[in-house]
């Protein structure tokens, strides 16, 4: 290929423009005349001997090609012909300084974000629409002399950029004009319209003045289609996403073919922002692919043929959980942008705009930004001879917004643990708790923090093992401190410790749990993949741990006592809420007998995501025997243990089904029992009525030994663990599954008026803690549901006859009919060496004096 | 005596005018032609259209007219990507031009048979009417 002088180039784009005038063309059939002319004038020059084409060889040329051909008069000026002013300056603009001055009002502001939808959710997206006024600014200063593939591909690219933004804009122009022509606002949102209109102007400029407008033309193709596929990187996820959700929340059948879709392929972030839109929980504006969806409303509703719709809030979380098998509360809410920087910082409008309709309820909903964690300190004590432990669990929440906040989370306790002593620190002093009916508790609790906005903390079980913990108001820019007491029997020679499984607040990745344990006896405290043992502390062991936020969120944290006898003894402890000739209680062993034969379990086997990592686990626990294994994967599938070894778990899958199943072929056997392995079950039931009814009705109940795999909320346990045929299995062991029930120490119970000849030792008085829960939650116990719950109350444990609140003033104890709990009666962690202990050495030497003296 | 635009007794300018008129018409028919056949390089049936005797045109006259056939959808065009310039362009003449062409050609030699059969009928004449002037 020749050579072209500068000189020689601009010239041909000169004689070009000027023939295709001078024939009459404009535009796109301009621009091919052109094309062929300059086409044919470089073949032309391939047969000139000279190897580079100057403005006299291109003379020349023009001579023979155009028999009306008059050489130009010499320019005083080589610079390229320059539009128009007035083009020029809407070309600077609508093409380069608006399109930049509102990116950057939108990324400082989050204006349209915090009203209509996010436009620059992310970086990328905030890149790629700052290359449409850059690439503007780069085209509009090019030379004519510019390659073509690189001025066509960048016209092309801002071309299909702002293309894409102003018809985001396009729905709500309506509204644009006429608060501008009523207001004198709202132009914001035109300018994206404008700047696409102004790249097409800049790019058909481009396109006109260049000297090969096919490889323009190619180029901007290219261009284009960089665009398109920069964004549907960046929002083809979400779409997907949006549509599918969209058609399945509209269609009836289960599984729907959209669920199946999502469980393929989604976007989580898209999800969980839906589930943070709606009519319920916070209003916050959607994203792109939501908007694109969605905006049709807007001139629909004003044209008088729709109305604005909202989404189902509560059908989009559940759907999240079909989708991912995760609760949309165990994830972050969606941040409004980057989370750092100026970006993340000033978000003026989200927060205003965020509101929790779940205060004061029953479900934990949605998590609120800027509610913290922000400190969390275990502190606990092993009672090796009693075979229980108690801990103390504080938890520091720390509220960064602008509204007071209530912090809701749900605790899973040791095995058969109950909370029974609850701390609220009002004004810095702590307060203890009053423990009643369950009824009392949340009415006092109710209109102490929702009604008064005063500073009450409630606590109430709500599943097997479970409890849920309310406190409000965490105040703006303040903290609000708890501490809950824990008393849980070893079982075996471990006590799992409690760990949060659903919250409404954020846990920062920096924060540590800060665990103390001690006790008369050494110990070990084991994490999934790590585990610590204790060191001689003075006459006990104590062991000192920081555990980081994700071990003590997802793994279970077992505190095992070392060198148990494997035969337990009595032991005796002083009752001090007892009636005097009943104030000793002593536990006795009950001798372990062998398991009677029974029919083999029915096992559940949860088909969701959160049990693939678990799988290899279930089948070698599995018993050889003739079980039902039963597949909840949205229906009661009936599979081998061939076929489980190949189900893929995939999403969140409604148990429901399966149980009912199970419960009726348990039935019909005569009661067997049912082992259900399962994760966390957020959602609420499809039909809650009828299993409740096959649990209510009928003779041959089946009980059911639940094991959760995985943590997270279980909305399905929460509706049948008041039925009282649904225990825990504390652990998944081939024997557990073989006998649908863990095998645990049975004891038996007696009360005496007198310590003198009682057998074992003395141990702490929650032993009589235990004695109390088994009261109160026995089916079997013959006292009315008020009196197991006023042992309940009376012995501090919240179980499921009984609460805990903490209210501000004695007046509002009064007035509600609570008692306040004594802080010098209230259980605590001992100090080392715990007083039981020396008073049991004391006794000890005592006795043996006195033994001494009568033999003598 | 003659004027200076006039040659051997007749205007230049009219004559010019008339190859003018001639030229437009038979240049259409040329190309249609051309592109019934087979498919163009368009530079090399630029230099074809020139190449043919009494044709006349400059080269640059020539691709309007391309540009308008493709526009009327007589002819199409295709680009092929080059390494040593800018993309070539074919063109090829539709089924719409190829059957203009035909007409056209039909045409053409009708009215130069007529021209030539006009000439026999004006010696006819002559010999009918004696006093007329001879043809030669």
């Amino acid at each position: 290929m020749k050579n072209w002088t500068t000189q020689a180039e601009q010239r041909l784009t000169e004689y070009l423009a000027e023939r295709a005038t001078r024939e009459g063309f404009t535009g796109e059939d301009a621009v091919e005349l052109k094309e062929d002319l300059r086409r044919h004038i470089h073949e032309e020059s391939q047969q000139l001997p000279a190897e580079t084409i100057s403005l006299m060889q291109l003379e020349q040329l023009l001579g023979k090609l155009d028999a009306g051909y008059r050489p130009a008069v010499p320019a005083s000026d080589s610079r390229p012909a320059r539009l128009p002013l007035r083009w020029r300056f809407w070309s600077w603009t609508a093409g380069v300084v608006l399109p930049l001055a509102v990116l950057l009002f939108e990324a400082i502001t989050r204006f349209c974000g915090g009203v209509f939808f996010d436009p620059v959710p992310t970086w990328w997206h905030i890149l790629l629409v700052a290359m449409v006024p850059g690439l503007n600014v780069w085209l509009l200063r090019s030379r004519p002399g510019t390659p073509s593939r690189w001025s066509g591909l960048a016209a092309g690219f801002s071309l299909g950029v702002s293309l894409f933004y102003g018809a985001l804009f396009l729905p709500i122009v309506h509204l644009s004009l006429f608060a501008l022509l009523a207001f004198g606002i709202g132009f914001l949102s035109l300018i994206p319209i404008l700047a696409a209109i102004q790249s097409w102007w800049i790019g058909r400029s481009k396109l006109l003045e260049t000297s090969e407008p096919t490889r323009f033309r190619h180029a901007r193709r290219w261009g284009l289609a960089a665009a398109g596929l920069a964004l549907l990187a960046l929002e083809g996820p979400g779409l997907w996403t949006r549509v599918n959700l969209q058609l399945a929340l509209t269609e009836h059948q289960t599984p729907s073919a959209a669920l199946t879709r999502l469980r393929w392929f989604h976007s989580e972030s898209s999800l969980l922002k839906a589930c943070y839109e709606g009519n319920r929980g916070t209003s916050m504006a959607t994203d792109i692919p939501g908007w694109m969806l969605r905006s049709w409303q807007f001139p629909a509703a004003a044209l008088g043929l729709n109305r604005l719709q909202t989404a189902d809030s509560q059908r989009v979380r559940e759907l999240f959980f079909r989708v991912t098998g995760k609760p949309f509360n165990s994830l972050p809410p969606p941040s409004t942008r980057l989370g750092t920087g100026m970006m993340g910082r000033i978000d003026p409008l989200a927060e205003d705009f965020e509101f929790d309709s779940h205060t004061g309820g029953d479900s934990v909903a949605v998590r609120i930004k800027q509610l913290d964690l922000t400190e969390s300190r275990f502190d606990g004590h092993l009672y090796g001879d009693a075979r229980l432990g108690y801990g103390e669990w504080t938890l520091v929440f720390a509220n960064g917004g602008r509204v007071a906040r209530e912090a809701r989370c749900q605790i899973q306790l040791p095995v058969d643990g109950r909370v029974s002593r609850l701390t609220l620190w009002v004004n810095g002093e702590p307060q203890e708790a009053a423990f009643s009916t369950v009824a009392k508790v949340k009415a006092a609790y109710r209109e102490i923090a929702v009604v008064q906005q005063r500073d009450p903390v409630l606590v109430t079980m709500v599943a097997p093992d479970t409890v849920m913990v309310q406190c409000f108001p965490v105040p703006t820019a303040g903290t609000m401190k708890i501490r809950l007491g824990i008393t849980a029997p070893l079982t075996g020679a471990s006590w799992d410790l409690p760990r949060i499984i659903e919250r409404n607040f954020g846990i920062p990745a920096t924060l540590e749990h800060a665990v103390w344990l001690q006790g008369n006896r050494s110990f070990s405290l084991t994490a999934e993949t790590d585990s610590q043992s204790s060191t001689p502390d003075g006459p006990a062991h104590s062991l000192s741990a920081a555990i980081h936020r994700d071990g003590f969120l997802t793994d279970p944290l077992v505190w095992s006592a070392t060198g148990l006898s494997p035969t337990p003894e009595s032991v005796w402890c002083e009752d001090s809420h007892a009636t005097p000739d009943e104030r000793f209680l002593i536990r006795e062993p009950i001798a372990a007998t062998p398991p009677a034969a029974t029919t083999p379990p029915i096992v559940v086997i949860d088909g969701s995501a959160a049990m693939a990592a678990i799988k290899d686990r279930i089948l070698e626990a599995l018993p050889a025997g003739q079980s039902i294994l039963l597949l909840a994967d949205d229906t009661a599938r009936k599979i081998t243990r061939e076929e489980l070894s190949k189900v893929r778990f995939s999403g969140g899958r409604d148990n429901e089904p399966a149980l009912r199943e199970a419960i009726r072929l348990a039935k019909a056997a005569g009661g067997g029992p049912i082992v259900w392995l399962h994760g966390p079950q957020p959602v609420p039931l499809a039909q809650p009525e009828a299993l409740l009814q096959l649990l209510e009705r009928g003779s041959n109940l089946p009980s059911i030994g639940e094991c959760a795999l995985a943590p997270g909320p279980n909305r399905l346990m929460e509706t049948i663990y008041r039925s009282g045929i649904l225990h825990r299995l504390d652990r998944l062991d081939n024997g557990a599954l073989s006998q649908g029930r863990s095998t645990r120490q049975a004891w038996k119970w007696r009360r005496a008026a007198s310590a003198d000849g009682l057998p074992g030792k003395q141990v702490s008085d929650h032993l009589a803690r235990l004695w109390a829960i088994e009261q109160v939650e026995s089916n079997h116990a013959p006292d009315t549901a008020a009196a197991r719950s006023a042992i309940g109350a009376r012995y501090q444990l919240v179980t499921p006859l009984s609460g805990a609140v903490v209210l501000e003033t004695r007046e509002q104890y009064d007035r509600h009919g609570l008692t306040q709990g004594d802080p010098s009666a209230s259980p605590q962690v001992p100090p080392i060496p715990e007083p039981s202990s020396a008073m049991l050495i004391l006794i000890t030497l005592t006795a043996a004096l006195a033994r001494r003296r009568r033999a003598a | 005596m003659a004027t200076p635009n006039t040659v051997n007794g007749f205007s230049r300018e009219m004559f010019e005018n008339w190859t003018v008129q001639m030229r437009k018409g038979v240049l259409d028919l040329c190309i249609l032609k051309a592109l019934s056949a087979r498919e163009w390089y368009g530079y090399a049936l630029v230099k074809a259209l020139v190449a043919v005797p009494g044709v006349g045109v400059a080269e640059g006259s020539i691709y309007p007219l391309l540009a308008r056939l493709r526009r009327q959808g007589l002819v199409t065009t295709r680009l092929e990507e080059s390494n040593e310039g800018p993309a070539r362009k074919y063109y090829l003449a539709t089924t719409e031009g190829r059957a203009l062409a035909e007409e056209m050609e039909a045409y053409f030699a009708e009215m130069l048979r007529g021209v030539a059969g006009l000439q026999a009928a004006v010696n006819a004449e002559a010999d009918r009417l004696p006093g007329t002037l001879p043809t030669k």
